[in-house]
């Protein structure tokens, strides 16, 4: 699975980074950084999950 | 209230029912909202100065409305819905929004930005060790009373949160000790207009004199920083920056003091639930959720205004008019949280809404499940015979922030 993120969007709510901390980090203003475009298993449905929770829809996955 | 009913497009809001409506349980949102989810679930609703508002009832349709971008949050338009004549004299007496909060993007992401780092998952976790000894002070201290009874609230669920907010933005304990005093003025349903805009008053001079304070005596704070890298150069003017850190002072502990007092309420109502968190304490963050979900205390302030027509629910909400995404409802819909009226720690509870969805979703989400995890970990654990001293009946709530005034306990 292929993770998407869009920082001009992202107001560093903290919920992917929270849930999928392996996949998803914060830089030093509290943003988003991907540390991993490509997920499998249980990062995947982590990423999954962290997509379905970014209050600012800032995460995009594919399949 | 009769859910069918359809007003004509000449009906005046007055034939609508009353919002916000009554609680029959004060842990539970109002029975009403089930019945709209099931057979309205987007319903117009009646405001306390006569404006008519959309209440959004679902799971789905809570969050899709919160993220839609023909939302805004901006609370001086004519049309936003403002629940309490104090409310509206207090956050509208500057023809503009009074900060980030009530802004719409792009300013409200450039404003908001300000703060982000000081709420991340990095830096809040950087705090941990120092809130858990913040928790263990304050537990020492009550547990320190010969005759093994407080007020709960007084004594643990609101000096945790303001130390921790106080640890954060730099100011002395005290100074916020004090502005928690002079804010019980300046909200409430009933309180006086003119009152609340004089209480608010008092509030940002205070609020400017510690900003002062810290141009006199820069250190590596968050004040100082702000002021040095969002003052100075102009990227917000003073009044912005008090307003601003006024409002972050003020949900920074408001809203943790009422989780931390009802979360306890709740464990102590529910004896299974706390016996089997005490016996797997790593079912802590868990609980955290489950609490957040069925408490859902900030249940009236995902308010939008539309700014452009929205087909919602079956219904379409005219630019213009005022919605009010219900998300205690949200957390209560049986669609995504099955037999949703029971509290269960063991139960998936992580989508929930209590932080509310969109831009505008929770700033401080991740130090208040921090803080929260921390707390009911060592309440429970040092404070095991714990009990209410009062019948609950006799319990005093807070309305608009759902919250307990006070609450006897003993040990």
């Amino acid at each position: 699975m292929r993770v998407i993120i869009n920082t001009s969007t992202c107001v560093g709510s903290g919920e992917c980074a929270s849930n999928a901390e392996t996949v998803f980090t914060q830089d030093d203003r509290g943003l988003v950084v991907l540390l991993k475009a490509d997920v499998q298993g249980e990062e995947a449905e982590a990423a999954r999950m962290a997509a379905f929770l970014c209050p600012s829809r800032s995460i995009t996955v594919e399949d | 209230m009769t859910l069918t009913h359809e007003p004509s497009p000449s009906a005046s809001a007055g034939d609508l029912p009353a919002f916000p409506m009554a609680r029959e349980c004060p842990f539970s949102p109002p029975l009403a909202y089930k019945q709209m989810r099931e057979e309205r679930p987007v319903a117009p609703v009646r405001l306390w100065n006569g404006n008519k508002a959309w209440l959004v009832t679902r799971f789905d349709d809570v969050r899709k409305i919160l993220a839609d971008k023909r939302v805004s949050n901006n609370i001086t338009h004519p049309g936003f819905p403002v629940l309490y004549a104090a409310r509206a004299a207090v956050m509208q007496q500057h023809g503009k929004p009074p900060y980030f909060h009530f802004m719409d993007p792009p300013e409200h992401t450039e404003h908001r930005r300000m703060f982000t780092q000081d709420f991340s998952v990095i830096r809040v976790k950087e705090l941990e060790e120092e809130i858990q000894s913040i928790v263990d002070e304050v537990i020492d201290e009550m547990l320190a009373d010969a005759d093994r009874s407080a007020d709960y609230v007084k004594a643990i669920a609101l000096p945790i949160p303001t130390r921790v907010i106080a640890r954060v933005f730099g100011i002395p304990y005290a100074d916020v000790v004090k502005l928690q005093t002079m804010m019980n003025a300046t909200s409430g349903f009933n309180q006086d207009p003119e009152v609340a805009k004089s209480s608010y008053k008092r509030l940002e001079a205070y609020v400017g004199e510690l900003i002062a304070q810290k141009e006199a005596n820069p250190s590596t704070d968050t004040i100082s920083r702000l002021v040095t890298e969002q003052l100075r150069p102009g990227h917000i003017d003073r009044p912005g920056l008090i307003r601003v850190l006024l409002f972050l002072l003020i949900v920074g502990h408001e809203t943790t003091t009422s989780m931390i007092a009802l979360g306890t309420l709740m464990l102590l109502e529910h004896p299974e639930q706390r016996e089997k968190l005490i016996s797997d304490p790593s079912l802590t963050q868990n609980a955290v959720e489950e609490l957040l979900r069925y408490l859902s205390i900030v249940h009236l302030t995902t308010c939008r205004v539309a700014i452009e027509d929205i087909e919602i629910g079956g219904e379409t909400i005219k630019a213009g008019e005022g919605i009010v995404a219900l998300i205690s409802s949200a957390n209560r819909d049986a669609a995504q949280f099955p037999n949703p009226d029971v509290l269960d720690i063991d139960r998936e509870a992580r989508t929930h809404v209590a932080f509310g969805f969109g831009v505008h979703q929770c700033l401080g989400q991740t130090l208040a499940r921090l803080e929260l995890r921390i707390a009911l970990n060592a309440i429970l654990k040092r404070i095991p015979t714990l009990k209410l001293a009062q019948p609950i009946d006799d319990l005093k709530f807070k309305a608009y922030i759902n919250g307990v005034q006070s609450m006897n306990v003993t040990w």
